[in-house]
């Protein structure tokens, strides 16, 4: 057989064509450009190893003062994660350590907002091992690491004087400072009492009372304590005699309670509230979803603050209520009312969403928190996919059918020509958008859609050198020794239309990529992977696009010089493969 | 001439009737029971053969394929389960929403791109040549609908200098669609889209338009209008008169798609058109809406085809196919 003398002629084409290439600049600079290109999406993720679809977080502390209808950061802390936190009468103060670096040594710190808000006070102090819990009263902070309650001093502008003054018999769970002593309790729902003995210096525990469960929160009212918790539990301990007595209502998980003029308001998730006095017990219906974290007592009533920005305004007197939603915050933890301003402090892991270009996203990142690079990266190769797919298909049946018609003329090429002419009247977008209607939107349904109305154009392009050929004295000759039909088109067509069905899959490989991408954006193609015009897609569907210009305009550029690159290899080889036919997409 | 003419608007019938067949075809076999789509739950079996028999769907398949056909030719498409009338009344207003965008820049472009074209033959190899064609080329390989991002975020979202869309400030009110365009504020919505459209449309006939001439100029009646001491200015002009013709080809096949919209890029633009209509129909699942959109493109397409056909063995001569 021939077959392998004929393979290894191409081969030696291809090291010609190549040449030819590299010795044009513009063909040359084109070729290194796509070569780089398909590399930065095929190799690429080998180096830069990041799942596309991670979400990212960051962490954060952040101290908001209300304004009208918004939340106006005044000081922020980056990199940090915060565990616990407690609110005074001048600010916050909460325990946090840096997320990046292992096993670092966290630190107290102390937001004083009592100069005004240009000017926060913040004070810092290391402390080794996890604080989880923390209570602050006057000038006296009280911590707990599990094992042992530790006590500072706030003084003029520093936290001082850390020492620890009790060991604990079991491990504590939750403490604060009241006129009897330090109540804590323990992981058993155990309420423990530690009285000053000397010297501000305090010994052995007794136990008050036994719960059965952990409580959440406790706010001291004067002579009775009252513990919220889970399951909509509260508890009231009397901290004299001893007593506890037990409520049960219908509710959430309690977060937090507030006493305000003999009666107590307790508020646990998803927007649950209740008025507690004497013994009853009455649910108020706030209308916010979100978990209300912290009560804030004001002149004859409270301000409830929700995790997701709500501000539920209670008049104890009249029963009236009212809420506010705070915009684009979150993560809130506690607020505080300093000279009839609110300040709320918000912490916690948040959705690394719409983060400009940085060494650790080099193309940013999305609406959701995830890595555009590595998005960009699966989408460059999903693209050279559909492209190649689209490109075999089309150069098969835009080839064949150009070259019967080319050769058989006649009848064979009228009908071929009637059925080109009906498929240039079909519009590519509207066509995918009904096909993915009845079929589903999917990278098939792209491909399909695609290769149905491009292979028309190929079929020109090679039906006119099929034509040439056909009539040339090369093919007569061959006739006239009898040489049937199918010798004629395998021996003689087919070879020389050959490097212009070649130079038309880069072609359509280029178109492809590029309706692919307009078809992606209109949510037709593959939506369970990342393609190029699906990242533009979810940029406008998240309405992010106004905002985020590395989101838009990082993948256009790809899908541009993707094309590009291809177009102006393509121009720079036509004059070779064929000088006669200047037909454009 | 006038058989010739019949004969492609029976062509022109037939593709019609092709198109409506591959819609009723891919409908079936994406629905094989169409009621689903119109049943919500708790509808017995008899309520559901009511439905049946009120869409036909009790008859055979060749009835209900007859059926069909007759009513897209008479001009019945169904109601659009979105919008609760008729599809033909929204089919209508988009289309021409479309129009107004589409023609004056299709216009605008292929004017330009003759004129650029012809411009950078003649200047061949110069650096505003070289310029002019990188950025045509540019411009050609980048979808249109990032194009319209692009100029978005810069106009309408950073400088404010243009709105970020839409036909009109709302709310507005118009009684018909003439009432809607004959405004400032309507000039002031589409005068973005319209730039954007006509630099993107000019791109592609600017570069066949170049090579046209360029291959013209390489003719030998070029070299004795040189030799009868014509001016350069006159050859040129001859030049380009006598490269035009693969532009008009060109615009005949433009002017047929434009009744498609340009789908993605009204989207961005939140233009009103026919093809964000289509975009609204895929979302909401509105079938009838869908259909009806595509067969009055096909239609639209299919009829600008063959006028442009007619027209072109008028102005070439040479052609008889």
């Amino acid at each position: 057989m021939n077959t392998g003398r004929f393979i290894s002629r191409y081969i030696g084409r291809a090291g010609q064509v190549l040449r030819i290439i590299l010795s044009e600049r513009t063909a040359a600079a084109s070729l290194i450009a796509l070569v780089s290109l398909i590399l930065f999406g095929i190799l690429g993720p080998l180096v830069y190893q990041v799942d596309p679809d991670a979400v990212f977080y960051r962490y954060r502390v952040s101290v908001y003062m209300v304004d009208g209808l918004r939340a106006r950061e005044i000081y922020t802390l980056e990199g940090i994660s915060a565990t616990v936190s407690a609110s005074t009468d001048r600010g916050f103060i909460f325990y946090a350590r840096p997320v990046e670096k292992e096993d670092s040594e966290g630190s107290l710190y102390l937001v004083d907002l009592s100069h005004g808000i240009s000017k926060p006070g913040i004070t810092m102090l290391g402390f080794k091992g996890d604080v989880n819990s923390i209570s602050i009263v006057n000038n006296t902070v009280i911590l707990s690491d599990g094992g042992s309650i530790y006590m500072a001093m706030y003084s003029g502008n520093a936290l001082s004087g850390l020492r620890e003054v009790l060991r604990a018999s079991s491990r504590v769970e939750g403490l604060i400072p009241t006129n009897y002593g330090i109540v804590w309790w323990d992981n058993t729902g155990r309420i423990n009492l530690a009285m000053v003995s000397h010297n501000n210096s305090y010994s052995g525990s007794s136990v008050i009372a036994e719960l059965g469960w952990i409580p959440k929160w406790v706010v001291d009212c004067g002579s009775w304590l009252v513990f919220v918790g889970p399951s909509g539990r509260v508890s009231v301990v009397d901290v004299e005699s001893k007593s506890v007595k037990t409520y049960q209502p219908v509710f959430e998980d309690l977060l937090s309670a507030a006493c305000i003029e003999g009666r107590v308001i307790v508020t646990g998730r998803y927007g649950s509230m209740a008025i507690l006095s004497s013994d009853i017990i009455t649910p108020v219906i706030t209308g916010v979803v979100d978990d209300l974290v912290h009560v804030v007592p004001t002149d004859g009533g409270a301000l409830v603050i929700g995790s997701k920005g709500s501000v539920v305004s209670i008049d104890l007197g009249t029963g009236a209520l009212s809420v506010k939603e705070l915009r684009g915050i979150s993560g809130v933890k506690k607020a505080v009312m300093i000279d009839s301003s609110l300040y709320l402090l918000s912490y916690g892991a948040f959705v690394a969403s719409l983060e400009p270009p940085s060494l650790k996203h080099p193309f940013g990142t999305n609406y959701y928190g995830k890595d555009l690079m590595a998005q960009i990266m699966v989408g460059i190769r999903m693209s050279l996919l559909i492209g190649v797919a689209v490109a075999v298909a089309v150069t098969t049946i835009g080839s064949m059918v150009g070259m019967l018609s080319g050769y058989f003329r006649g009848k064979v090429d009228s009908v071929f020509n009637t059925i080109i002419n009906f498929v240039y009247t079909i519009p590519l977008e509207p066509f995918a958008i009904l096909l993915a209607m009845f079929m589903r939107p999917s990278m098939t349904t792209v491909i399909i859609a695609i290769s149905v109305l491009i292979w028309r154009t190929t079929a020109r392009i090679i039906r006119s050198q099929a034509m040439a050929v056909a009539s040339s004295q090369m093919v007569e000759a061959a006739r006239a020794l009898g040489a049937g039909h199918l010798r004629i088109i395998v021996r003689y067509i087919l070879p020389a239309v050959l490097p212009l069905v070649l130079l038309d899959f880069a072609s359509v490989v280029a178109y492809a990529i590029l309706a692919e991408a307009t078809l992606g954006f209109l949510g037709v193609s593959a939506q369970d992977t990342y393609t190029l015009g699906g990242i533009l897609n979810q940029a406008r569907l998240t309405g992010a696009w106004r905002d985020a210009w590395w989101w838009v305009a990082i993948p256009g550029i790809f899908i541009g010089s993707i094309s590009l690159s291809i177009y102006m290899l393509v121009r720079s080889l036509e004059p070779i493969a064929n000088p006669r036919v200047k037909e454009s997409y | 001439m006038i058989l010739r003419i019949l004969y492609k608007v029976a062509i022109l019938f037939l593709f019609y009737i092709a198109i409506l067949t591959f819609q009723f075809i891919l409908f079936r076999l994406a629905f094989p029971d169409p009621t689903i789509i119109y049943l919500r739950e708790g509808l017995g079996p008899e309520e559901r053969e009511i439905i049946r028999r009120s869409f036909g769907l009790d008859k055979p398949l060749y009835e209900q394929y007859v059926l069909y056909i007759t009513n897209f030719l008479r001009g019945d498409m169904g109601f659009s389960f979105l919008y609760k009338v008729p599809v033909k009344e929204i089919v209508i207003d988009r289309l021409l929403s479309t129009m107004i965008l589409v023609m004056p820049a299709i216009a605008t472009a292929y004017l330009a791109a003759w004129l650029i074209g012809s411009y950078m033959a003649w200047k061949r190899g110069s650096l505003v040549e070289k310029t002019v064609l990188s950025i045509l080329t540019l411009i050609h390989s980048l979808p249109l609908f990032w194009i319209g991002l692009i100029v978005l975020i810069v106009f309408a979202v950073e400088l404010r200098i243009f709105p970020p869309g839409g036909m009109r400030t709302p709310p507005y009110e118009a009684a018909s669609f003439i009432d809607k365009i004959a405004s400032i504020d309507f000039l002031y919505h589409w005068i973005l889209p319209y730039l954007v459209l006509t630099l993107y449309i000019m791109s592609g006939p600017a570069l066949l338009m170049r090579a046209s001439m360029i291959s013209t100029m390489g003719e030998d009646f070029i070299m004795t209008l040189r030799a009868v001491g014509h001016s350069e200015r006159r050859v040129m002009r001859d030049a380009s008169r006598y490269s035009i013709l693969p532009l008009i080809t060109q615009l005949g096949i433009t002017i047929g798609l434009s009744f498609a919209g340009s789908v993605a890029f009204e989207t961005v633009f939140s233009w009103p058109g026919i093809g964000r209509e289509l975009v609204i129909a895929f979302n909401s699942l509105d079938y009838p809406l869908a259909q009806g959109i595509f067969a009055i493109m096909s239609l639209a397409i299919i009829t600008s085809n063959t006028v442009a056909d007619i027209l072109y063995s008028y102005l070439d001569p040479r052609v008889k196919r």
